[in-house]
């Protein structure tokens, strides 16, 4: 098996990025529109190659720098996925702001790519370049918009902050280096077992590494910077960077403190728990005073994290049950990527028939001004609070199981508090679609790509969540690290 | 032969039928949906009468399992017993009932409206059939979706609100319950020898440490009491009611109320005897002071549907009184009186309803003297009245009997407070009777509006009525139906006890 071979998925996306820079370069702006087209076609080509690959064993390629495993498979799976929703989900908006088409879809296959080497890598050295690929292309996605005042503000913010998040990173991974002498995850792992779990330069080198990776993903206290820059940035961005680099930030998360850091897991199972605690508690709470849908999702996110994190909290090393926290974890990201790109796919929607149409308001009647649209909302809104059958609520039961069976019950009673004070804002969104009325008669934007991406998604949220056994069980397989 | 499985979904069929039907086609969308709704009811009348309710039948009937989460140890499992039966029987009915009683009243929506009566019918089934108690819990939660969309989209003036708290009370009292429910999968998994699964008839098999019963119970109580409503959980019901459209103000009182009820009969006297035996004298003081509580209240409403909202409350509180009494009598009583409530007040606010379409007003000061425009009406009228009073051979009287007959024994306090709120209830029904139907109208503009009862109305009052002094004469039927159940989670509840 060649390195080339094994990185196949990777390639076709490399492959795409450099086809859209040079179209973007030399095609007309008109013609530029179909590039829509490529950009489905490369990710689709891509995802399928990935799939091939389930199931196929373990590979390592370029000389123990990347590996292609389930977990890899898994994680491709979820950033190709996305990436195929955002580009469904992007043209309407793009060509209402006559926003740049190439230069999207450039960035977005750059980053996607910087994603798919985090899930792979198998290395600090990889690691790093490979986040920083990622959120390099993310920065200036944010920052597309550039008359806009916003989306400069949301670039440079986010800029200066993931930069500063970086280099916490990156000083974390040379604390690691200079304590276990390593840079591949395996064999720090064969030292950390070896050594004094309660070596307090093991521990300082646990508390960077967390808080850069907190910063990737948005645990509160580092949070800060999220609602600007998710509010700021064109909507198909938003939607991308509330899931694609955070499931990124997860994988690296679960390489560096599982693969890596496992044996010193009881050293931080409690750190990871009172974070994930602060993070969907302070997230919910002030997701509740927001008036701008795009902002009380950008908070939804943080909470998100949170439970997310939890997986992180209930992870038991060498523990061989299938209900645990790493498969909870994966499950939910898995779930909610669905759900949350096609919640601000519907921003996206109903943005691009009316340029600002962020606050609450301008989804009054939405119901009856497009019903399915509002009925796609409903789901993605439930799914979010973990209603049931859908799939947000099967994620959550999931973490719960996993939380208690880990023996952290109060963590699961959290959980469960946090529903309930998100289920009063989503549900606001329902409130104003079907209970408020209007007698504006804004016209909506019709495109059949935003169609089937909405379409797709509310299915997906449905059935992830009725017939959860085989994508479960798709998590549990991608378990092994 | 999934029969429980087709009981359960027929409704859904409905929602498939109507939903491609042009939305102006607002009676053929009526029509469609109160048939199917009807078919289900003949159907659950079917499984009534076949069901084999001799004292040594087997428990649960109509079995159906299917794995569904098998990495989990979840499946698809249902089943019925008498308690169940009857109240599946009492959903179907009451179902194509509040429907057929809003044709004219509802004219905006009206295919979401249809859509969102069909959902709530599946999730009420589906509760009183699942046996696996994570099933149950998917069921519980379906219910609550529609529910929330019927008060916030066709409600009055203060829907929203009134909405959103009906929502935020239940919601968090079933996230409690979730996280319970989790806790209690894996410590039978420790007791039963690493077998994980949420089979209810399962989870019984082994013999819970009293300290895991206890947050146990108090999880689930955070669930059902809400439901019921037990004092002092109850203050979304009135505002719930008031603002809900008739069909939801029945559907609410006549069986969202009695899945409270039922959780608590099926799951907290079922699977945790002991912390129910260790509760019990909280929940009869709380359950006394609804009874009470709820018919003072009942007293000094000026809103006629608010009056009988909060007479729900007092009603409801027979019912935990009656369950957690622990006899024979008690609990018979407790799942007959959740029978009559759902037949009598479902019935008192059909007949709140039926004014209120036609003068759009419920101020019990504005009104009088009704019974001399609608006399039909009136006569209806009375006897769901008296029936809920507690008058002899109607359906409320060996409800309330029997739980009091079982009360006296051991708990005589309880027994005269109750006894003292069931004259207070004659008093404020009579009362209100009175005000609404005798003397002369106080608001001279609605004798125009006040025609008597129309053919349809006359036809989805029947049955109720026919019910009402079915039980009332000849409760057997009912009591046989359910007595296996009642002996057997007495058994449940009682056999653990003697061994501790």
């Amino acid at each position: 098996m060649t390195s080339a071979y094994v990185a196949m998925p990777e390639i076709v996306v490399t492959v795409l990025a450099m086809l859209m820079l040079l179209f973007e370069a030399v095609l007309r702006e008109k013609q530029k529109r179909g590039l829509t087209w490529l950009a489905l076609l490369g990710f689709v080509v891509a995802l399928a190659l990935n799939l091939y690959q389930w199931g196929g064993g373990r590979f390592s390629a370029y000389n123990d720098a990347m590996v292609v495993d389930n977990f890899t498979v898994f994680f491709n799976t979820l950033f190709l996925a996305t990436a195929i929703l955002v580009v469904l989900m992007a043209p309407a908006y793009l060509k209402e702001r006559a926003l740049p088409f190439g230069e999207f879809y450039c960035l977005l296959s750059f980053a996607v790519l910087g994603m798919m080497f985090t899930a792979a890598s198998t290395d600090l050295i990889t690691l790093f370049v490979s986040i920083e690929l990622m959120v390099i292309s993310v920065y200036i996605l944010a920052g597309l918009a550039r008359r806009e005042k916003r989306s400069n503000e949301a670039c440079l913010k986010y800029f200066l902050l993931g930069a500063f998040a970086s280099a916490i990173l990156v000083y974390g991974m040379s604390w690691l280096y200079g304590v276990s002498g390593q840079t591949n995850l395996a064999k720090i792992a064969a030292f950390v077992q070896r050594t004094n779990l309660s070596d307090p330069l093991l521990l300082i080198s646990i508390g960077i590494l967390a808080v850069g990776i907190g910063f990737k993903v948005a645990l509160v206290p580092f949070h800060a910077w999220t609602p600007d820059a998710y509010e700021g940035a064109p909507t198909p961005a938003t939607a991308f960077m509330s899931v694609g680099p955070k499931a990124a930030a997860f994988a690296a998360l679960l390489r560096i403190f599982v693969t890596a850091l496992g044996p010193a897991q009881p050293d931080y199972s409690l750190l990871f728990g009172a974070l994930a605690a602060a993070t969907m508690t302070l997230g919910n709470l002030v997701a509740i005073q927001q008036n701008n849908i795009k902002r009380m999702l950008a908070y939804s996110s943080i909470a998100h994290s949170g439970y997310i994190m939890v997986g992180m909290a209930a992870f038991r090393n060498g523990s061989n049950d299938t209900v645990n926290g790493v498969t909870a974890l994966m499950f939910y990201l898995f779930v909610y990527t669905f759900m949350t790109l096609g919640a601000f796919a519907i921003v996206a929607y109903v943005q691009a028939g009316q340029a600002e149409a962020e606050t609450f308001d301008d989804y009054r009647a939405l119901g009856r001004r497009a019903p399915l649209t509002a009925l796609a909302m409903t789901i993605f809104m439930l799914s979010l609070t973990g209603v049931p059958p859908l799939a947000g609520f099967m994620g959550k039961v999931y973490l719960i199981l996993a939380t208690v069976n880990s023996g952290m019950v109060w963590l699961a009673v959290i959980i469960a508090v946090n529903s309930a004070i998100s289920a009063y804002y989503y549900l606001r969104v329902v409130v104003v679609m079907y209970m408020n009325d209007t007698t504006e008669r804004v016209p909506l934007y019709r495109s059949p790509f935003i169609h089937t991406m909405l379409a797709f998604s509310a299915l997906a949220t449905f059935f992830f969540g009725v017939f959860a056994n085989q994508f479960m069980a798709f998590a549990q397989g991608a378990t092994g690290l | 032969m999934f029969l429980l499985t087709v009981t359960i979904f027929l409704p859904l069929l409905g929602g498939l039928l109507i939903l491609p039907m042009p939305a102006a086609n607002k009676k053929l969308i009526r029509l469609t949906t109160i048939v199917v709704m009807f078919v289900d009811w003949l159907l659950s009348i079917y499984l009534l009468t076949n069901f084999n309710s001799a004292p040594g039948a087997a428990g649960y009937q109509y079995v159906e399992n299917v794995p569904w989460l098998p990495t989990l140890g979840i499946s698809y499992h249902l089943g019925v017993d008498g308690l169940s039966m009857l109240l599946v029987f009492l959903t179907t009915m009451l179902s194509w009932i509040s429907v057929l009683s809003t044709w004219n009243a509802v004219q905006v929506r009206v295919k979401e409206y249809m859509l969102a009566f069909l959902l709530l019918e599946i999730g009420m089934l589906g509760v009183f059939c699942a046996l696996d108690f994570f099933l149950f819990y998917v069921f519980w939660e379906v219910v609550l979706v529609p529910m929330y969309v019927i008060i916030g989209v066709w409600g009055g003036p203060r829907k929203i609100y009134a909405t959103i708290k009906f929502f935020l009370f239940t919601f968090i009292g079933s996230l409690l319950m979730l996280v319970a429910i989790l806790a209690m999968y894996f410590q039978h998994a420790a007791l039963a020898g690493g077998v994980r699964t949420l089979d209810i008839t399962a989870l019984g098999d082994v013999k819970y440490p009293l300290a895991f019963q206890i947050p146990v119970f108090l999880a689930f109580f955070a669930a059902f009491a809400v439901k019921v409503p037990l004092w002092p959980l109850h203050t979304w019901l009135p505002d719930a009611h008031v603002e809900a459209p008739t069909a939801g103000s029945v559907i609410l009182a006549g069986v969202l109320l009695k899945l409270g009820g039922y959780g608590f009969l099926r799951f907290n006297l079922g699977l945790l005897p002991d912390a129910s035996h260790y509760f019990a004298p909280l929940m009869i003081a709380l359950a006394t002071v609804a009874i009470v509580y709820g018919a003072l209240v009942s007293l000094v409403q000026k809103d006629w549907k608010k009056l009988v909202a909060y007479s729900s409350v007092s009603h409801m509180g027979f019912v935990i009184l009656g369950i957690f009494v622990f006899n024979q009598q008690g609990m018979d009583g407790a799942i007959l009186e959740m029978f009559n409530h759902g037949l009598l007040t479902g019935a008192l606010f059909l007949c709140v309803g039926i004014v209120y379409e036609r003068i759009h007003d419920r101020e019990l000061a504005h009104l009088g003297g009704i019974a001399r425009y609608m006399p039909t009406y009136a006569a209806f009228f009375m006897i769901f009245m008296l029936g809920s009073v507690g008058l002899p051979g109607l359906a409320g009287f060996v409800g309330e009997f029997l739980v009091m007959l079982g009360t006296f024994g051991p708990v005589p306090a309880a027994g005269w407070v109750s006894m003292l709120a069931i004259i207070i209830a004659a008093g404020y029904l009579l009362w209100m009777y009175s005000r609404v139907m005798f003397v002369k109208l106080n608001t001279e503009s609605y004798a125009e509006e006040l025609t008597d009862l129309r053919p349809y109305e006359v036809l989805y009052l029947l049955p109720l009525l026919a019910l009402v002094i079915w039980v009332g004469v000849y409760p057997d039927t009912w009591l046989n139906l359910i007595h296996p159940s009642v002996t057997h989670i007495l058994a449940q509840a009682g056999a653990t006890v003697a061994s501790r």
